[in-house]
């Protein structure tokens, strides 16, 4: 009699036992789910993909069709993952895939300058709120308003050196090239 | 208990007083591109001065206390910079905003190249406006269009920009020509040509007389509604329906002002003409008009 109570009491420990392994091993499961995404975020180099909110309900003189809408929202988005990771890892092959006139030279230039100095810049990018305001008449230009939330790394030698929250405004115009949409203007400004 | 206490209070006090010995930046209150500032710098001992923003990077060594020059050729383009200061006596940062320079270039986008006369709303023209270190200009400037034909009025308009674009959108003249359609700010001016033609011809009319090679059929000077020649080259079609026998075409392009086709010389043919939406006069050979 006495040997079957240890034996029900030993095998009710095991089996206790068991189950604080499994709760731990769920724990442990989750907290990996939920860190995971945000480690590999933060050692990131540039974010896959750039989040713009494209408004055209108020451009002028014409109306932006959907089509146009949505590759201008795209060339933007891929213009600035572009520019953030041309700056992060002073890579100036990757201006001219978005950048064309004024934005590109000044863009390969800082990167050079970078480059000279050992600088980098990383920018973590929050997200852009962007209007279309202007369309011009015969369709090759589109101006943008862009309100942006960043955080802006300045790194000498790979240390960070001074660090930025700002919300900045841009105004960029985007204009066709060949068959494409590109990124002609991209100017930081105190307001619309 | 106590003893944390005091060494977060300490603690406090240490970091306390770094902030308050941190190496001051003091940034002009106003900067414009491609002209020099100047920063001043509180503390003492070396640092290490970064400028970054578009289109620079600049690392300079500095003393603190001292005043650093940036060079005009340094801040061309307008925008904000990112502004550190990296010293033994501690670290600090600030923004700093370069604004445009006065108005110089101009970005002049004029559609199309060609265009009838007599159309409404068919002439665009839009002008980005940026200083002479290509910033975008945007506070608002004064832009003018301008868009002449020779020998006749021009049609100026004064307009102002906004967010840096002026644009204007115009219809096409009544006389045919080069068109200059010139946009201009201050003393600097860009200059598209904007060809106006003929528009659709008018009255289309010809006459036929017979010559040894057959039937010429001769259209008056061609013109559109306005009295513009049409442009040589220009296709005027002649058909010519003949009794029991179908229809024979021929294509024929205007030369100097008028346009000619020989056709076959059968009594009864009905010869008519066309150029591209118009019809004009039909002829009956050998049985009047």
């Amino acid at each position: 009699m006495k040997h079957n109570s240890y034996g029900q009491r030993r095998s009710a420990s095991l089996g206790e036992t068991i189950l604080r392994f499994l709760l731990l091993a769920v724990s442990i499961a989750l907290i990996l789910s939920g860190f995971l995404p945000l480690l590999s975020k933060a050692f990131a180099d540039a974010p896959d993909l750039v989040q713009v909110k494209l408004d055209a309900s108020q451009i002028q003189p014409r109306p932006l069709e959907q089509l146009t809408g949505q590759a201008i929202a795209k060339t933007y988005s891929n213009a600035w993952k572009n520019m953030e990771t041309a700056l992060a890892e002073n890579r100036p092959d990757l201006i001219d895939e978005s950048f064309v006139g004024y934005a590109h030279d000044k863009l390969a230039a800082q990167v050079k300058a970078q480059q000279a100095r050992g600088l980098s810049t990383r920018y973590l990018d929050h997200g852009h709120q962007v209007d279309a305001t202007f369309y011009s008449p015969e369709g090759s230009a589109v101006q943008l308003q862009d309100t942006v939330r960043l955080e802006i790394q300045l790194l000498d030698g790979g240390k960070v050196i001074a660090s930025q929250n700002v919300t900045r405004k841009y105004i960029a115009i985007v204009t066709v090239v060949e068959d494409s949409w590109k990124v002609r203007v991209l100017d930081s400004v105190p307001g619309f | 208990m106590r003893s944390r206490f005091f060494i977060v209070v300490i603690l406090t006090c240490f970091l306390g007083a770094g902030t308050l010995f941190a190496a001051e930046l003091r940034l002009p209150n106003k900067a414009v591109a491609g002209e020099g500032i100047a920063i001043a710098t509180s503390g003492s001992g070396d640092a290490t001065l970064y400028i970054s923003g578009p289109g620079t990077a600049i690392k300079r060594q500095i003393k603190l206390g001292d005043q650093v020059q940036i060079k005009g050729e340094e801040l061309r383009n307008s925008g904000y910079y990112l502004v550190a200061l990296k010293g033994s006596d501690g670290d600090n940062n600030k923004e700093l905003y370069v604004a445009p320079a006065a108005a110089e270039k101009i970005n002049f986008l004029a559609r199309p190249s060609r265009v009838p006369v007599g159309q409404p709303k068919v002439i665009a023209g839009t002008a980005f406006v940026f200083d002479q270190y290509e910033n975008l200009l945007i506070d608002p400037t004064s832009v003018t269009f301008d868009l002449s034909v020779p020998g006749a009025p021009a049609k100026v308009e004064r307009l102002t920009t906004k967010d840096g674009v002026a644009y204007l959108q115009t219809g096409s003249g009544t006389k045919a020509g080069p068109g200059q359609f010139v946009v201009s700010i201050g003393n600097n001016s860009v200059r598209r040509v904007v060809e106006e033609t003929a528009s659709e011809p008018c009255n289309l009319r010809f006459k036929v007389h017979k010559e040894k090679e057959g039937l010429i059929a001769e259209t008056d000077p061609v013109r559109d509604c306005s009295g513009n020649p049409l442009p040589d080259g220009t296709i005027v079609t002649f058909v010519s329906t003949e009794p029991g026998k179908g229809r024979s075409t021929v294509d024929a392009r205007i030369k100097k002002g008028v346009a000619r086709a020989v056709l076959p010389a059968i009594p009864g043919a009905t010869i008519s003409v066309a150029s591209g939406v118009v019809l004009g006069n039909e002829v009956r050979w050998g049985g009047g008009e």
